[in-house]
């Protein structure tokens, strides 16, 4: 097979996201989640972002990859799935959802496998590859999400699997009683089967990831998304010709990119998140410990669409929106309505005797065609009367031994969209 | 019959308000029933029914979730107890449920009992952590009771371009006036230096711009106007109610139709009261207010929502001095929640107990001079349910 055949699914487009905070360390400034952040944030993130700049895609399947899911079991893609409303139809014919994890090369492996399914018909894809790697002391090495939206047509860039391989070697591991990624003798990296991956690829451009680096100044080394970060940081020039591989723990995996004419405008969106972001101390993370909120699984499950979606009802004869929506009884006259994510802060206030997380502020949105928000400001940051914000996906506590995810406001100079 | 002029108070009472270590939730609602059948002149065996208005068992170990609780402080066993349970207005529905069943011809006389032990744990340990760990897991979550009123005193300095110095003359004034009454959690003069200098809470609110946490008791027996010119030493009569109940719990925060500078529920129930009593200028016709300053916004914008003052113009009666102990239409002269403290389930039957005593010339130290009509208001939750009652002399 000709390696080098013209490609048959495309980037339509993309987002990088990273964790609120930039910090230094010893290898450099690393991106690092905010204490509310995790995989699905971060991958809700660049992915709504994807949904509301396409809006004339929609995505039949989608491609998660993670190795760090705050639930490993069921990941995060069911929880991505129903935040973006990619979900199975009654028929079973519906979306196909699936996640890849277990090494960081699997990042690569979800573009290409969403390359395979586009030019199988199976398409459009949304490949959403979301890290938060730590080591084995809680230190941050990155934190980031990036989102790719793939087509039968598309600016960004071409798509083609271009090899994988697997030859057991563990450089990198993360066992399930300890936090973190830890690893062993470095001199063994002479033995690494990602060079001679590399080198047997058929191509003028390689970006090689290994379960190491490279370290993206600003960013770190944000485990799946690194080796797409590195793609998006690339100086490639459109008509350019690259190959993004990533060899860790011995799987091995790499997508051949024919660089579009839209590919600049998605490096220079990357290159300003890196540069964005919180510097400076960031806070400690407050005490879960003593906060038990409630919280059922019952309740969760019966309000989904409201807690992810944000479905409220709107009145059909005066346009007024309820949230969250009347009971199902009481529903005539009203029609589904999402409530839209950006708004104007109708009032706040600065709480300091909340027992997790405070000083909290809190703050009511009148929101863009209607209804209103009333909920967290994200941490560390301020509004004001009359201020735009945007409402951003967070997990708010652990309440029943689970993530529990809901919107938090932020202005709106700070968000992705 | 309806209640208005028809159901007369005859008997009052209260335990003090405070910390109350020594007491528990049976001695609170004992101490001010035992109290009110006293005072008017009657014998246990009098009463025919009883309701009770505790809003937080939680805080003291479930005890006050029924009206077991009755049977079991005052031996009041087989009559019929109901507990209610309706925010901060749980007092004064336990006054209006009694006043509906003496109103219904059931019963001849009735006890109501508001009683909230609060302070067998922390401050922290009672309402905040029912709201923060026990409300719904994501919706509101975060808001505590000072959080979702600083929320209306933002917004009020923001559009009238009022001060905190406003805010704390609530304080001053409240803290004043419980100077006069021996049964108020506190007892001293306040600066507005030392309103100002206080822990914050939730911005702009400082700890003297919020009410306490307390343990309190109170009880009021209710007749029929009929028995009670028969046979009372002492009574006033009910001359209006309105109860009003506009949003939900948590709901309530994404209405669109929320200003954040009054409550509609206020004002709903202040018309009904307002229409039974027969008052159309409640700042000339009222010679006193009661009313919900849990926090000291609320006071100011309650105070509008009564009709005392123009929308936006709260403040500027508050300046005048007009509702000072000495001014044209007193508020609080209690000391308000601000000050007495607020034993939830109590408050609304201590404001009852405040205005029944003020129109019979029985307020003692803090009696407003020549007081015949008088209004009680408190207002629950985020502020959406209110109670207003006006209560006279007969």
């Amino acid at each position: 097979m000709d390696q080098r055949a013209a490609a048959s699914a495309f980037i339509v487009d993309a987002q990088v996201s990273l964790g609120r905070w930039r910090s230094k360390t010893r290898r450099g400034t690393v991106s690092r989640a905010a204490y509310d952040e995790d995989a699905v944030t971060m991958a809700a993130r660049c992915g709504l972002a994807m949904l509301d700049r396409n809006p004339d895609v929609t995505p039949i399947g989608l491609m998660a990859a993670t190795v760090s899911a705050p639930l490993p079991e069921p990941g995060i893609a069911p929880f991505l799935a129903e935040i973006l409303d990619i979900r199975s139809a009654a028929d079973r014919s519906g979306p196909e959802v699936s996640e890849l994890a277990g090494s960081v090369s699997a990042g690569v492996a979800a573009v290409a496998e969403a390359a395979r399914r586009v030019t199988g018909g199976r398409g459009p894809v949304l490949v959403l590859v979301s890290d938060d790697r730590r080591d084995t002391k809680g230190r941050p090495l990155g934190a980031a999400a990036v989102a790719l939206l793939i087509d039968s047509v598309g600016d960004v860039g071409g798509v083609t699997p271009a090899g994988s391989g697997a030859e057991l070697f563990l450089d990198r591991w993360q066992r399930h009683d300890t936090p973190g990624v830890q690893s062993g003798d470095r001199s063994l990296d002479r033995y690494s089967p990602a060079k001679g991956f590399a080198d047997g690829l058929d191509a003028d451009r390689v970006l090689l990831s290994t379960a190491f680096g490279p370290q993206i100044e600003g960013a770190g080394f944000p485990g799946c998304a690194a080796p797409l970060i590195g793609l998006f940081t690339s100086d490639a020039a459109a008509g350019r010709d690259l190959v993004v591989a990533s060899s860790a723990g011995g799987i091995s995996h790499a997508v051949r990119i024919a660089v579009g004419t839209r590919f600049s405008d998605i490096r220079q969106q990357a290159v300003d998140e890196i540069s964005g972001g919180l510097r400076g101390k960031r806070p400690a993370d407050p005490d879960e410990s003593a906060f038990t909120p409630y919280s059922s699984q019952a309740m969760a499950y019966r309000e989904r669409s409201q807690t992810f979606r944000l479905l409220a009802a709107r009145n059909i004869e005066t346009g007024g929106v309820v949230f969250p929506p009347p009971p199902a009884a009481s529903s005539a006259g009203f029609e589904p309505y999402h409530l839209a994510r950006t708004g104007v802060v109708v009032t706040f206030a600065r709480d300091h005797v909340f027992p997790f997380g405070g000083p909290l502020s809190m703050a009511v949105v009148e929101l863009d065609g209607g209804g209103r928000f009333y909920g967290q400001v994200a941490d560390r940051l301020e509004v004001g009367i009359g201020d735009r914000v945007e409402l951003v996906l967070r997990r708010l506590h652990e309440g029943g031994s689970v993530p529990n995810y809901f919107w938090k406001i932020q202005p709106a100079t700070t968000g992705a969209t | 019959m309806g209640i208005a002029g028809q159901i007369a108070i005859v008997g009052t009472a209260m335990t003090s308000f405070g910390v109350l270590h020594d007491m528990g939730y049976l001695d609170l609602v004992a101490e001010a029933a035992h109290g009110a059948i006293t005072d008017a002149g009657l014998t246990m065996d009098a009463i025919d029914a009883a309701w009770l208005a505790t809003a937080e068992p939680q805080t003291s170990g479930l005890i006050g979730d029924s009206g077991a609780a009755v049977a079991e402080a005052l031996r009041f066993s087989p009559r019929p107890v109901t507990r209610v349970s309706n925010f901060c207005t749980s007092g004064m529905e336990a006054v209006r449920g009694a006043a509906l069943a003496v109103a219904a011809g059931e019963y001849d006389i009735v006890l109501a009992i508001g009683a909230e032990k609060m302070r067998d744990v922390t401050p922290k340990g009672s309402l905040v952590a029912k709201t923060a760990e026990g409300s719904h897991p994501t919706l509101a979550k975060g808001r505590t009771a000072p959080g979702q009123f600083a929320l209306l005193a933002n917004r009020y300095l923001d559009t009238y371009g009022y001060t905190r110095d406003d805010l704390a003359r609530v304080a001053m004034k409240n803290h004043r006036n419980a100077m006069s009454n021996p049964s108020a959690q506190f007892g001293s003069e306040l600066t507005m230096e030392q309103v100002l200098a206080a822990p914050v809470v939730a911005e702009p609110l400082g700890l003297y711009d919020c009410t306490p946490t307390t343990d309190g008791g109170a009880a009021a027996v209710l007749s029929s106007r009929e028995w009670a010119e028969a046979n009372a030493s002492h009574y006033a009569l009910i001359d209006g109610v309105g109860l009003s109940v506009t949003g939900g719990y948590v709901s309530n925060f994404f209405e669109e139709s929320g200003d954040y500078l009054g409550f509609a529920s206020t004002r709903a129930a202040a018309a009904r009261a307002y229409r039974q009593a027969g008052i159309t200028d409640p700042r000339s016709e009222l010679d006193l207010v009661e009313c919900h300053d849990c926090f000291t916004i609320t006071e100011i914008v309650n105070t509008e929502d009564l009709g005392l003052a123009e929308r936006g113009k709260g403040v500027e009666l508050l300046r005048s001095g007009a509702t000072a102990h000495d001014g044209e239409i007193p508020v609080n002269v209690s000391g308000g929640l601000q000050a007495c403290g607020h034993p939830v389930g109590a408050t609304g039957v201590r404001m009852v107990v405040e205005i029944a005593d003020q129109v019979t010339g029985r307020a003692e130290a803090r009696q407003v001079a020549g007081a015949t009509k008088g209004l009680a208001h408190t207002l629950g939750g985020p502020g959406v349910i209110a109670c207003v009652m006006v209560i006279g002399a007969p």
